[in-house]
């Protein structure tokens, strides 16, 4: 068999083993799950569906504003450049999970392939699971083709095109990826770089939030804008990726000779780069690729002193805290789910009260916020509504308590065995997830505060008040791990993601919220009214959930079995 | 000293996992844990250990019966499951904190009885790394540690040889005898009957939930036709069940 066709095979099966995180459409082995398979597929149609309609209407749009200006073929080059951008952003992440971080690496190596076969097929099963991206590209495209009266040559130049785009972005990715993953010990951590791709993804997606909401407040403002960046992306994008220029000339010379001779060139320039990706994987990929580890051991011995430091007694409940928040920062799924989120609220909370405060469109917000009296009591007493409602929508949101038993896992029957009572074990773990939630407001009550700038005793009776609400939500959280944890997973994904706990964690608190607000505002109350029985209520509530907790607790924890 | 009597336990109320068992392992004594697979020596563990609640019968640890006092018979005995790959994310040295402080290990003697243990299972350098980064046999021996960091009186190990090199095997093994040798006790299943020949004072086999024999080796051999090793007698009690 030949080279070409051993990477073609290599790629297939790769391809049809690798999920790259869509794992809905795929065959599972229980028969009973075919449903699930058809609503994954459906839903991720749904979402296709959702972006590529966003896409046609920016399009649409941007041509029509181009057009006044005659310049509507400039779209053309704006979309290759765009969204070879975007392919060389995810990119980086589907090249290293592919390339370095799958655990078929060991198995290949033993059979007769060579390294730049083994990229090359990996290269290439990236290359398809792009196309779910690239595929959008069509949109800009046909929508200039139809607008402007292009022909079919157009359409054919297009899909040849979309075809091509991905490759030299991904090749660029490649070969930056590869003498990194080589000489940076760091790099090869596997958690270590989830980790730190969940964080960069949360921040860019953050970023751009913020930047283009601060940028737009009407069309041409947009058009104008867009218009601007766009050159200078393509300006970009034809340095650093040679053949976006050749795409976005060919389709706007489709009707002569010029738009074959940019194609070939296209095709050309992904022939080079392709082959300068096999050209480094011979020197670069095998010795990265086999010494990638989850963690990376130091061999380090461990002298007395170090010891007696690490073996400072300390009570049973704080060190099995300890041990559930190591394994919440370390583990990166967990990490991720469950404690980065606790502070993205808050800048998200940041984001929205900036544009409302820099906003001209918001002055009716601004004036409301400006107009706080914080010595009308009555008023006062509503706003601490709020707070209690809030800190109970926060305290499940980030789901830690309402997955509290599912990410032990196979270390469940730990809980079983050690001389803890699990009463004890089940207020450890509630009291980790109390603590982030309380980060979480803390840090959301410090945002608001810096905008509504109120006394001092106000943010203190603010701090009282969502505690009761944060342990209720939390107490609760826990009730639904007791009657059904999900403990079976081979993926930590499962144990938070696809974990119906942590979505009835995050409903029942809105649940609660809404009624407490809208009471809240119909009910006329002074201020010491409001409080006191916000407080109260918040007590007694937790009181019974504990009071219930201690009887369902043992029997339920002895009925579970792993 | 631990004591089974008539404990029974069935899954779903069809499949009868161990079906009236009786044992008595004496203080003192290397007592084997013999079965093929899916007898429900796993399952007797567990019911020992408190994971698993028997539907009648009642199990003593020292005197202590585990389902009456949960948390004082569990203070009796260091436990080894069957899989060793627990708290992957913690390092070798904070696995053993947390089981030192669960157990109330005294402070006083922890450095010490650390380093002998890892100086035994040769864990010296490991400590200070992830658990994720061990082998299967140094998550084996981590949780061992972890069993014995307070000296029970009572060790119960679920096939503990498995994924030990030879030199660690031998230094579990001389282990288990230094133990039984100042009056505690060790309970141990395992497939691998030479082991069980070897080191065992006393040994039970259970095949489908029944225990088949409870006794020494010579006892065996007085009962069993095929009498010339364990392997030979082991097979022909399970067959003829």
């Amino acid at each position: 068999m030949s080279s070409i066709k051993r990477m073609l095979l290599l790629a297939k099966t790769i391809t049809r083993t690798t999920d790259f995180g869509i794992s809905f459409g795929r065959k599972k082995k229980d028969l009973n799950k075919k449903g699930t398979n058809i609503v994954g597929i459906i839903i991720l149609g749904l979402v296709f569906l959702y972006f590529a309609g966003i896409i046609l209407f920016i399009s649409v749009k941007f041509f029509d504003f181009l057009k006044l200006f005659g310049m509507q073929s400039a779209m053309l080059g704006y979309s290759a450049s765009l969204f070879s951008f975007i392919i060389f952003f995810f990119g980086i992440f589907y090249i290293i999970s592919v390339f370095y971080f799958t655990s078929d690496i060991e198995h290949l190596l033993s059979l007769p392939f060579n390294a730049w076969e083994i990229i090359g097929g990996k290269f290439l099963s990236v290359i398809i699971y792009e196309y779910i991206t690239t595929s959008l590209v069509l949109i800009p495209f046909f929508v200039y083709g139809f607008l402007n009266g292009e022909g079919i040559l157009f359409y054919l130049y297009s899909i040849v095109i979309m075809l091509l785009l991905p490759i030299i972005p991904l090749a660029l990715t490649a070969v930056i990826i590869m003498p990194i993953m080589r000489f940076v010990k760091f790099a090869r951590n596997k958690d270590l770089f989830n980790m730190i791709s969940g964080v960069l993804v949360m921040a860019i997606a953050l970023s751009f939030n913020f930047y283009f909401q601060s940028m737009f407040t009407n069309e041409t403002d947009l058009g104008n804008v867009v218009n601007a960046g766009g050159e200078k992306l393509v300006q970009i994008t034809s340095a650093i990726f040679p053949g976006t220029v050749f795409a976005g000339q060919s389709l706007a010379s489709a009707s002569n000779i010029n738009g074959l001779i940019y194609i070939v060139l296209l095709f050309l320039a992904c022939v080079i780069a392709f082959s300068l990706v096999l050209l480094l994987a011979n020197f670069l990929y095998l010795k990265a690729a086999t010494a990638v580890s989850s963690s990376n051991a130091s061999h380090k011995k461990l002298n007395k002193m170090n010891l007696a430091k690490n073996f400072v007694s300390t009570p049973s409940f704080f060190t099995y805290m300890k041990k559930d928040i190591l394994i919440l920062i370390r583990t990166p799924i967990f990490f991720m789910n469950n404690v980065l989120l606790n502070f993205i609220w808050p800048i998200v909370i940041f984001i929205a009260m900036y544009r409302i405060t820099q906003s001209q469109e918001q002055g009716n917000i601004q004036l409301l916020i400006k107009s706080i009296n914080f010595s009308d009591f009555d008023s006062l007493g509503k706003i601490f509504f709020i707070i209690f409602a809030v800190s109970i929508f926060i305290g499940g949101m980030n789901g830690i308590t309402s997955s509290a038993l599912s990410r032990e896992g196979n270390c469940f029957n730990i809980m079983k065995f050690i001389p803890m009572s699990y009463f004890k074990q089940i207020i450890a773990k509630i009291s980790v997830g109390f603590m982030f939630s309380f980060i979480c407001i803390i840090i959301g009550l410090g945002v608001v505060c810096y905008f509504t700038q109120p006394p001092i005793w106000i943010i203190v009776l603010s701090i009282i008040i969502c505690i009761p609400a944060l342990i209720f939500t939390n107490l609760c959280g826990i009730i639904f791990e007791l009657f059904w944890p999900k403990l079976h997973w081979d993926n930590e994904q499962k144990a938070v993601k696809q974990n119906l706990n942590v979505v009835l964690g995050m409903f029942l608190p809105i649940g609660l919220a809404i009624p407490i607000v809208i009471f809240g505002f119909l009910v006329p109350m002074n201020f010491y009214l409001s409080y006191f029985l916000l407080l109260a209520v918040g007590c007694i509530l937790d009181v019974i959930v504990i009071v219930i907790l201690k009887t369902i607790v043992p029997m339920r924890m002895r009925n579970i079995v792993y | 000293m631990i004591t089974i009597k008539n404990v029974n336990k069935s899954y779903d109320k069809k499949v009868k996992a161990v079906d009236n068992a009786n044992l008595e392992i004496r203080q003192g004594e290397i007592f084997g844990f013999l079965g093929p697979n899916g007898a429900g020596k796993t399952t007797t563990i567990k019911l020992l250990t408190g994971i698993l609640i028997p539907d009648s019968g009642e199990i003593t640890i020292n005197g202590v019966d585990i389902s009456k006092e949960p948390l004082k018979a569990k203070r009796q005995f260091g436990y080894v499951p069957d899989d060793p790959n627990v708290f992957l994310r913690l390092k070798g040295i904070e696995y053993l904190k947390f089981m030192a402080d669960i157990y109330g290990v005294e402070p006083s003697i922890r450095v010490e009885q650390v380093e002998k243990l890892a100086k035994a299972l040769e864990m010296d350098t490991a400590l200070n790394d992830k658990i994720q980064s061990y082998s299967h046999g140094m998550r084996q021996k981590i949780v061992l540690m972890g069993a014995l960091l307070h000296n029970p009186a009572v060790w119960i190990l679920d096939e503990p040889m498995t994924g030990l090199d030879p030199k660690s095997a031998f230094a579990l093994k001389e282990m288990m005898r230094e133990q039984t040798n100042s009056g505690k006790t060790v309970f141990f299943s395992t497939h691998v009957l030479e082991v069980a020949e070897k080191i065992c004072d006393r040994l039970a086999i259970i095949n489908k939930g029944k225990i088949l024999f409870c006794g020494t080796l010579s006892e065996m051999k007085e009962q069993m036709k095929e009498n010339s090793s364990l392997e030979k007698m082991f097979l022909e009690l399970v067959e003829e069940n």
